[in-house]
């Protein structure tokens, strides 16, 4: 079975990164928040 | 660099600031304070990091290509604009003021020293204009070079007043630790402005081109040859661009980015497709054999020298065709062995550049708006065109390269995956970045 990465184009290769990095910024803030 | 851990290195930069406070700092207060400093943090640390990120840097944009880069560059520009907008009014409810007795060291205190906060107004009132800007900036007609001047003072002078807002008005900025490591990622962030403006053009002056030649190759497209004088010339691969600046000072802001077009394998005189675009292009037909010409680079992941497929599909459009042209004599000039099929589309006959190199084997010619003469592809580049000219084998197999407008470039990488092309089989490079 083909890699579903592998079947994004680069532009949405970009926005998922993106998305993937904003929510991992976004939970270590509320670690931050929440200790 | 690899994109994985250029990722892990961002976020492992942007949070530093964020986990440190976290370690140093005082007992939490609280929610919502601990909220709104959180997002401050975030917020400059975010903004420090957008200048490395600024496209010039090949250790970052030769890795993933400028386009990615300065995508990232713009959204992540998107993300810390909302962490800065939403970080002052979450301090609401928490009047202050002068030493409290019952707080000597400030932990549940949040300063309303105007001094402190002038700073971080001043930035607050800054940021979103220059966002704004940038994101406008094509449509509000700017001047490349007048909007890069602002772009990066505007950026320094945000820089510093947060620096000192974040010092003087942070409870965790406060910290000599966290003063410490604000000051040094502060001096990184402009450190590498200035390395762009200043130290990039001290070097460029010790390594000056002259123009070679300039050839009209169709009515608004030229091509522009440089050869170094007094060095041994650019170690760059087919494919790849430079900042080019022809006749002004190294110091000026006057450089636009072009793709070369000529081989690393043809010598080191440097050419350049250039269409007339803009305020400079527009100037070629004036530009003068012996002019001083100076270069930044290369720059770009566009290349298909450690390519290991057994073929190398290219799809011009336009202009788009310069860095492709590089690739196609490189491995003429090369010997190499693998095959190569270039689709390479126009509006009118008279767009068609370099027809007598390029020839017709394996070279496809398409106009949108052909003559009554034309035998060749008719439209545009598209699917069906794609399905016609390549096989099954080629789809399974070769490595595709595209470079032209991005409707094209959106059209032909979504047909290709849906013929089963892997996205790593599939190089690109974009004019326009948003």
């Amino acid at each position: 079975m083909t890699n579903p990465i592998k079947r994004l184009s680069q532009r949405q290769r970009v926005s998922l990164t993106i998305w993937v990095l904003n929510i991992t910024i976004c939970m270590i803030l509320i670690v931050f928040v929440l200790r | 660099m690899k994109p994985l851990f250029l990722i892990v290195v961002y976020l492992f930069a942007v949070t530093l600031p964020l986990i440190l406070s976290a370690w140093v700092g005082g007992p939490p207060r609280q929610f919502h304070q601990e909220l709104a400093s959180g997002l401050g943090i975030l917020a400059f640390s975010m903004i420090l990091v957008e200048f490395v990120l600024s496209g010039r840097f090949k250790a970052i944009s030769n890795g993933i290509g400028m386009d990615v880069t300065m995508r990232f560059h713009q959204i992540m520009a998107r993300t810390l604009l909302v962490f800065a907008l939403l970080h002052p009014f979450l301090y609401q409810g928490t009047p202050s003021g002068g030493q409290r007795p019952w707080d000597p060291t400030r932990a549940l205190t949040i300063t309303t020293d105007f001094s402190a906060l002038s700073t971080g107004i001043a930035a607050y009132l800054l940021l979103p204009g220059l966002v704004l800007l940038a994101i406008g900036r094509t449509q509000l007609g700017y001047k490349y070079e007048t909007w890069r001047l602002l772009h990066g003072i505007c950026a320094i002078l945000i820089a510093v007043l947060l620096l000192h807002h974040t010092v003087y008005a942070g409870r965790y900025g406060s910290q000599p630790l966290m003063a410490w490591v604000w000051l040094a990622m502060t001096g990184v962030a402009v450190g590498s402005l200035l390395t762009v403006y200043l130290l990039v053009p001290l070097w460029q002056k010790a390594r000056p081109w002259r123009v070679a030649s300039v050839v009209q190759l169709t009515p608004k497209q030229w091509e522009v040859t440089v050869a170094p004088d007094g060095h041994r010339g650019l170690d760059y691969k087919a494919g790849q661009f430079v900042w080019l600046n022809m006749g002004h000072s190294t110091f000026s802001m006057k450089e636009n980015p072009f793709s070369i077009c000529s081989a690393p394998a043809g010598g080191s005189q440097i050419s350049f497709m250039i269409r007339e675009l803009g305020d400079f292009t527009r100037t070629l037909c004036q530009l003068k054999v012996g002019t001083v010409a100076y270069l930044d680079g290369p720059y770009g992941n566009l290349s298909v020298d450690d390519r290991t497929e057994p073929g190398v599909a290219l799809i011009a459009g336009g202009v788009g065709l310069a860095p492709l042209l590089g690739m196609l004599r490189q491995m003429r000039l090369a010997g190499d062995s693998r095959k190569v099929k270039l689709i390479y589309g126009n509006r009118m006959i008279d767009q068609i550049a370099y027809c007598d190199e390029l020839g017709a084997d394996d070279v496809v010619y398409v106009l949108s708006e052909p003559p009554d003469t034309w035998r060749g592809e008719t439209g545009f580049i598209d699917a069906a065109l794609i399905d016609r000219v390549f096989s099954e084998r080629a789809f399974s197999e070769w490595v595709f390269v595209m470079c032209g407008p991005s409707i094209m470039m959106d059209i032909v990488e979504e047909h290709l995956i849906d013929r089963g092309v892997s996205s790593c089989r599939i190089l690109s490079e974009r004019f326009y970045y948003d």
